[in-house]
C-alpha cells in the first residue's frame, strides 16, 4: 500500500538534500574559521544592559576573580575571572544564561533575555563584535 | 447548518492540533541543555504539527496552532519566552505556507521542514536581539543554522512517517 503524503509531496527530494548540506557546510565553516584565526587574541568582554553598553572588561588584565551585580530586575550576577567571564546567578526562571557556562574565546556570547543583559567577547583591536566579516 | 457544523469541526481540529503542539513543546522543555548547543535551543517537535496544519489548511490552519503554542510559553515562562515563540513561530509558519503554496515538487517535506526550522531560529534570534538591544547575539547564528538543518531533517522525516496518523484525526472528526 502506497503511503500518500499531502498533495503527492515526497518525503525527501534532491533539492532537500542540497539545502541541508549547504546549510550544514556553511554553518561549520562559519563556526570553525573565526575562532581558529583568533584563538590566542587578547579578549574584551562587553556587558550590555537594556540596549546600552554597561561595562567593557579586558579579561587579560584581570588578576583576581570578582563579581558584578547588574543593575537589573530580577538580579543577575556576573563573575569575572582572569581570561574568562560568566553569568553566575540570575533571578529568572529559565537560567539559560547561567547554563551557558564560561565564556573565554572571541565570539562567545551569553544572554539573559528577561532582563535584557548580554555578555559578548571580542578580540581586542576589532571595532565591533562582528566575527562573521569576510 | 451544514457549514457551521463543519466550521465547528475545523475549530475542534485546530484545538486538537494546538494541544498536540503544546504537549510536544512542553515535553522538549524537559530535555536538559546540551553544552555544545546555544542554551534554549530545542528540537522543535511541535513543528511537525504546525507543518501538518499548514499542509492541510494553509495559514488559516497553521497560525492558530502557532499562537496557541506561543500563549503556552507566555503563561508558563513569561513575556520574553512569548516574544521568542511568536516571532520564530510566525516567521516559520509564513515560510512553510509559502513553500506549500509555491512548491511544484522540487521540495519535499524534509526540505520544507529544514527551511521552516531555519526561519524559526532566525525569527527567535531577531526577537532576542530586540529584547537585548544588541546585535551581538548573531554570534549564535552558525550554531543555530546547523541545528536547524539537523532537526529540520529529523522533524521532516517524522512528519512524513506519521502523516497518515495525523490525517486520521480529520476523518475521526468527519472532515474531508
Amino acid at each position: 500500500m502506497e503511503k500518500r503524503t499531502r498533495g503527492g509531496l515526497r518525503s525527501v527530494t534532491p533539492l532537500d538534500i542540497i539545502l541541508a548540506v549547504l546549510l550544514i557546510a556553511g554553518s561549520f565553516l562559519a563556526l570553525l574559521l573565526p575562532p581558529a584565526l583568533q584563538r590566542d587574541a587578547p579578549v574584551t568582554a562587553v556587558i550590555t544592559c537594556g540596549g546600552e553598553v554597561w561595562r567593557e572588561i579586558n579579561l587579560d588584565e584581570v588578576r583576581e576573580p570578582y563579581e558584578l551585580d547588574l543593575p537589573t530586575q530580577p538580579e543577575v550576577t556576573v563573575t569575572v575571572e582572569p581570561g574568562s567571564i560568566r553569568f553566575s546567578r540570575a533571578g529568572c526562571p529559565d537560567q539559560l544564561c547561567v547554563n551557558a557556562g564560561v565564556l573565554d574565546a572571541p565570539g562567545d556570547t551569553a544572554a539573559c533575555l528577561p532582563v535584557g543583559a548580554v555578555i559578548s567577547l571580542r578580540a581586542q583591536g576589532r571595532e565591533t563584535d562582528d566575527i562573521l566579516t569576510y | 447548518m451544514k457549514s457551521s457544523a463543519s466550521a465547528a469541526r475545523r475549530i475542534a481540529l485546530t484545538g486538537i492540533l494546538g494541544a498536540e503542539a503544546i504537549a510536544l513543546s512542553a515535553l522538549e522543555l524537559m530535555i536538559p541543555p546540551l553544552p555544545f548547543l546555544p542554551p534554549g535551543a530545542k528540537p522543535g517537535f511541535a513543528n511537525i504539527v504546525t507543518m501538518f496544519a499548514a499542509a492541510e489548511y494553509g495559514l488559516a490552519g497553521a497560525v492558530p496552532v502557532t499562537v496557541l503554542k506561543a500563549l503556552f510559553a507566555l503563561v508558563t515562562r513569561g513575556l520574553s519566552a512569548f516574544l521568542m515563540s511568536i516571532c520564530g513561530g510566525l516567521l516559520s509558519t509564513a515560510v512553510m505556507c509559502l513553500c506549500f503554496r509555491l512548491n511544484r515538487g522540487a521540495l519535499g517535506l524534509v526540505g520544507i521542514s529544514v527551511l521552516s526550522a531555519a526561519a524559526h531560529n532566525l525569527g527567535q534570534l531577531g526577537a532576542a536581539c530586540l529584547l537585548t538591544g544588541t546585535a551581538a547575539l548573531y554570534a549564535y547564528l552558525p550554531a543555530l543554522m546547523l541545528f536547524a538543518a539537523g532537526m529540520g531533517l529529523v522533524t521532516g522525516l517524522i512528519l512524513s512517517a506519521i502523516f497518515p496518523a495525523l490525517e486520521r484525526q480529520k476523518r475521526f472528526l468527519k472532515l474531508p
